[in-house]
This record gives C-alpha cells, sequence and structure tokens, in this order.
C-alpha cells in the first residue's frame, strides 16, 4: 500500500516537474516573435479547435470567449507591436514576451470553458 | 478627429445606421476604386452617395439610368458649332469627381458598356477623340436586385470592374424608428458639409500608396485566389484583378486605422465585399443545392486558409 502511494507522488512529481520545466521553456522566450512561435505550437496542442483560418485577432477574441485568462486589453497591444514587425518591417519588440508565453503555457496546459459549436476545450 | 470620424459625422446627420457602408465607401475611394450599392428601393442607397459626395467636397454628377438612354446621354458627343462651323465636343456627366449611377441595371448593356472605358481607364473615347476624366475619379453605382422586373444585369466583366459591391440590407427596428423620427422633420442632404480640402485629399491618397504590403500578406493573398478558383462549386473564382483590387482596399483601410501596414485582419474585413460579386456559382452545384450564395463561400475560404501569423 505504502509502495503503491509513494509510486503515486513520485509519478505526480515527475509530472509537476515536467510542466513546470516546460512553463520555464516557454516562459523562456527572448523576443515577441519567439513568444508568438511558443503560441502557436501550445494552440495545436491545447486548442485544435479554432479555425485555421483565425488571424492572432480573431484567435485572442475565441480564446477570451472560452474563458481563458489574461490581461486581453494588454495582449491586444503587445499584438499591436508584434504585426508592427511582422508586416511592418519595425524591430522584434521584446515588451509583452512574458504574457504572450504566459498565455502559451495555460493553452497547453488545456484551458477551461467551451470552444465553438459546443466543443470541449481541454482541461487538467 | 480623423478623416473617417468626420465623414462619419457628416453623413450621420441625414443617413443613419450605416457606419459600415460609410467606412466601405471611404475606403474604395482612397483605393481608387468604384462601388457597387445594392439593396432594394427606399434603403438610403441615393442619399447615401450623394451624401458622401459632398463630404469629400469634390465635383458630382448624377445620372438617372433608363432603359431608353444612349451611352452618349452619359459620355457627352459632338455638337455642331454653327458660329465656328466645326464641331465641338460637349462633355456628359461623366466627366466629374464622383459620378452617381442611378438604377444602374435600368439601362441597356450599351449604356453599362460605355462606362467600362470610364471606370477602368478614366478616360473615355468618342469617334476616335479621347478625353481623359478628372481625378479622383469614382463611380458610385446604385441597382435593386436582379429579381426585379426591367433591369438588365451587369456582365461579368463589368462587375470586376466594380472594387466592391456593397449590399444594403433593411435596418434594424431600433434605427428604422430613429429614421422615421428623422424624416419627420426636414431632411437634406445639402447640409452635409465637405470635410476635407483638396490639399488634404491629395494627401491622403499619398499615404495609402505608401503602405507597406508585407511578401506574407501577398502569399496570403495568392492562397485566397488559388484557393477560390480551385472551388469546386465556383465556375468562376476570383480574376488577378480582383486581387489587386483587394491588396488596394487593405492599404485604404490600414490607413484608416492608422498604420502603414497591411496585416491580415484587413484582409478579412473587406474581403467578401470585394470578392463576393465576382465569383460565380457553379450551376450543377446550385441545382443539387450544394451552393447558393458566394458570399458564403469565399466566408469559408477565409476560414480554412491559414493567415500569415
Amino acid at each position: 500500500m505504502l509502495l503503491a502511494v509513494g509510486d503515486a507522488a513520485t509519478l505526480a512529481l515527475a509530472v509537476a516537474g515536467i510542466l513546470a520545466l516546460r512553463e520555464v521553456r516557454a516562459r523562456r522566450v527572448e523576443t515577441l516573435a519567439q513568444a508568438f512561435g511558443a503560441l502557436e505550437r501550445s494552440i495545436a496542442v491545447g486548442a485544435p479547435w479554432l479555425p485555421q483560418g483565425s488571424t492572432w485577432g480573431e484567435t485572442f477574441e475565441r480564446l477570451k470567449g472560452a474563458g481563458v485568462e489574461a490581461d486581453w486589453s494588454r495582449m491586444e497591444k503587445t499584438l499591436e507591436a508584434y504585426e508592427a514587425f511582422r508586416f511592418g518591417g519595425r524591430p522584434d519588440p521584446v515588451e509583452g514576451k512574458e504574457e504572450v508565453a504566459g498565455l502559451a503555457t495555460r493553452i497547453q496546459r488545456g484551458v477551461g470553458g467551451h470552444g465553438p459549436k459546443g466543443k470541449s476545450v481541454r482541461t487538467d | 478627429m480623423d478623416l473617417r470620424e468626420r465623414v462619419s459625422e457628416q453623413i450621420s446627420s441625414v443617413v443613419i445606421g450605416r457606419e459600415r457602408e460609410i467606412k466601405l465607401l471611404l475606403v474604395s475611394f482612397l483605393a481608387g476604386g468604384h462601388v457597387l450599392l445594392e439593396g432594394v428601393p427606399g434603403v438610403s442607397k441615393t442619399v447615401l452617395a450623394k451624401s458622401f459626395a459632398r463630404c469629400m467636397g469634390v465635383d458630382f454628377k448624377r445620372i438617372q439610368f433608363t432603359p431608353d438612354m444612349l451611352p452618349m446621354d452619359m459620355v457627352g458627343g459632338f455638337v455642331f458649332n454653327m458660329k465656328d462651323r466645326a464641331f465641338d465636343f460637349r462633355k456628359g456627366p461623366v466627366f466629374t469627381n464622383i459620378l452617381l449611377a442611378d438604377e444602374i441595371n435600368r439601362a441597356p448593356p450599351k449604356v453599362q458598356s460605355a462606362l467600362l472605358e470610364a471606370m477602368q481607364e478614366t478616360q473615355v473615347t468618342v469617334e476616335g477623340r479621347t478625353e481623359a476624366l478628372p481625378r479622383p475619379f469614382m463611380v458610385i453605382a446604385t441597382q435593386n436586385p436582379q429579381e426585379f422586373h426591367g433591369v438588365y444585369p451587369l456582365p461579368e466583366n463589368q462587375l470586376d470592374r466594380f472594387l466592391m459591391r456593397i449590399e444594403m440590407r433593411y435596418p434594424d427596428p431600433a434605427t428604422e424608428s430613429a429614421l422615421i423620427k428623422r424624416n419627420l422633420g426636414d431632411m437634406d442632404t445639402g447640409q452635409v458639409k465637405p470635410v476635407v480640402s483638396a490639399p488634404e485629399l491629395a494627401s491622403i491618397i499619398e499615404g495609402v500608396q505608401k503602405v507597406k504590403v508585407s511578401d506574407e500578406i501577398i502569399g496570403y493573398l495568392a492562397t485566397i485566389a488559388k484557393e477560390s478558383r480551385g472551388e469546386a462549386r465556383l465556375s468562376l473564382g476570383a480574376s488577378p484583378r480582383a486581387m489587386v483590387h483587394l491588396t488596394h482596399c487593405t492599404r485604404a483601410l490600414a490607413f484608416l486605422e492608422g498604420r502603414d501596414y497591411v496585416t491580415p485582419e484587413d484582409i478579412k474585413e473587406v474581403a467578401i465585399e470585394v470578392l463576393g460579386h465576382r465569383l460565380k456559382l457553379d450551376q450543377a452545384a446550385v441545382l443539387v443545392g450544394n451552393a447558393s450564395d458566394p458570399e458564403q463561400i469565399v466566408r469559408e475560404i477565409l476560414t480554412r486558409v491559414k493567415p500569415p501569423r
């Protein structure tokens, strides 16, 4: 019995460790472009119900609608800066990268709420 | 107050609840294109077009299209001058900055075709003499839905010349109530004041032309075009001209939003109005009930084509 409890505790610790490592990795981004890259990958895992043709603006709206927590007004400003870099040839900004990386981590872990047409979003 | 707000404020004094239509008209004007306003009679198509022209402070003329109209009624023609004993060219109403072609689909095809050269090349040719039209030049054509009696549908090549087709639907009940109240008093497009000077307008148009369209955005546009051409429910996809028009619109839209670069959101914002009227449904798909609305197909294409992110 004790052995089983010990095994479960070890497993839980290992899972928590892996998740924490992922989070640290996701947060360790140097630029906003890298942070959005991490967000892109995490959406494929944590919110596959998002339509493929969504822009970042639409993605944010849908995530907000699905109950994902974030400072969305700040995220919108960050997106503006990112798009100025991506499509306007401005330098890659660094401000806001932690929030985007944090969002990526939360999405990868799974988020509460519901996607469109009642599709459940993966939750842990 | 920026240009869009100024235009919206002025037009709202006579037309209520048409903010999106006003924005699209402004985008088209700045993009150097022509607009087809479609809707049933009585939804303020003509008032909107007249108010918009007044707002822009440019020369404006209106032609009411009728079944007995001739091309020379629009472009002008040669008139014998008794004094000089020579033929003089008398300019028609097409020589203006904004031309309101009211109920364009009531005119026979030869008159509609006469507009083609003016719309595409900003010039008209009469009996071998070519006359340039003033710039900017914009045609705002209004038309009733094609199911109405006594209309000549515009051919595909003519439709492709229109930058946008803006569908004007019935107003919602709240807007309608406001509209009825407004019309209890005097409603006159004469109260709409110009909101932009000629030098400012020239500077804005120059600014629009400097808006950057990145290679990723161009790639996205090309993929949308390819998807429309490979769509089984369509017999006619988006033309290269359509994609060029869409690009021009996105630049104007980005400029109005205060940006000097185009984003995928800009494309999505105007794609329905720019592409919808140019696509032709495949009749077999219509007969078996697989397709009924080209605009819905554009929406589906935009949902599945991945934008640059």
